[in-house]
């Protein structure tokens, strides 16, 4: 079963990376996501017909909690890896020039060269989130049940959302 | 309940765990802290998972192989969730795409480009993240000039750009693909 659950999920990595290298999707965290529930099955029948004397099902609930957390792990950091992070990247140039460090100009510099707010939003367009209208962003229909529960728990646990970004 | 659903529930009673002692934590501190309180809810969990395991095996001791079984599958499952959760939280936290989709919601669904540039901008951004990273100990701001002080954070950092790369084939998402 832990075998299985490794060598489906990179079976499941290989299609990704194998896809990416041809055609890069315009949703690419769906598309993802898409992968990694058509290659689930594949763990599931073979522990079926292999079958155990643990009891089957038990088998492929391991099975499919191994594979989901690690899938959805790579999701995550995929989606840290489409986008560039303000945090990370900053970090990461301030350690680069070492003991010298950045005036605040040059921080202001790394930030207009990396104009977040309008990449985020082309993100959001690109994934029909959002509808480009005239003056401004139409949110498109839906229930966007992923963004209201980050919201609630946010408001129930943090507090008002009032800083961000 | 059969003896081997409990092994199953162990790393997400650890899971639950972390959530309660992460809120907890981040509470009793006047919402300050916000990595430690991760941090505090991830070591609660773990020593639900190391209890569970012990309990397993003191409660089902002829389910020996099974219980090794637990043993190698739910810490991996209990950190893989642990991340989940960690970014579940901090995507609240730091989200560009979840603030302006807030802004945006909150406003019937429309906003302007005057609307949006007025609460949320990008120096705003550049603000924010300094002013986290200064309130974290990452950085200081000596003689006018910005420093890392704590390196914490860069190899998390050259993790995600050589996967970055190694994925993508490209350095940055404001370049263009190679």
């Amino acid at each position: 079963m832990l075998i299985t659950s490794v060598f489906v999920f990179i079976l499941g990595w290989l299609i990704h990376f194998g896809i990416w290298r041809v055609w890069l999707p315009r949703t690419q965290l769906k598309a993802l996501l898409l992968i990694f529930m058509s290659v689930w099955p594949v763990g599931i029948i073979f522990l079926a017909i292999r079958g155990s004397q643990d009891g089957v099902l038990l088998h492929i609930l391991y099975f499919s909690a191994l594979y989901w957390s690690a899938a959805l792990s790579y999701v995550i950091t995929y989606s840290a890896m489409e986008g560039d992070s303000p945090t990370l990247s900053l970090t990461r140039h301030l350690y680069r020039r070492g003991e010298s460090g950045l005036s605040h100009e040059e921080i202001e510099e790394f930030f207009r060269q990396r104009p977040f707010l309008g990449a985020r939003v082309k993100a959001l367009i690109t994934d029909n989130i959002f509808i480009e209208e005239q003056g401004g962003f139409r949110l498109s229909p839906g229930r966007y049940l992923f963004f209201h529960t980050i919201l609630l728990y946010r408001r129930i646990v943090f507090g008002p959302v009032n800083l961000g970004g | 309940m059969a003896p081997e659903w409990f092994y199953l529930l162990s790393p997400i009673l650890a899971l639950v765990a972390m959530v309660v002692v992460q809120a907890v934590f981040w509470r009793l501190r006047g919402g300050e802290q916000f990595y430690t309180s991760v941090v505090a809810g991830f070591l609660a969990g773990l020593l639900v998972a190391i209890a569970m395991q012990v309990a397993l095996l003191w409660v089902f001791p002829r389910n020996f192989d099974r219980w090794v079984l637990a043993f190698v599958a739910n810490p991996a499952i209990y950190v893989m969730l642990a991340y989940c959760f960690f970014n579940f939280i901090n995507l609240g936290h730091a989200s560009i795409r979840i603030r302006i989709f807030k802004e945006c919601h909150d406003r019937g669904g429309f906003i302007t480009h005057e609307e949006l540039r007025a609460v949320y901008d990008d120096e705003r951004i550049r603000d924010v993240r300094l002013k986290r990273l200064l309130d974290g100990g990452d950085i200081v701001k000596e003689e006018g000039r910005w420093k890392l002080a704590n390196p914490r954070l860069v190899p998390v950092a050259n993790l995600v750009f050589a996967l970055k790369y190694f994925v993508l084939r490209r350095k940055s998402e404001f370049e263009k693909v190679s």
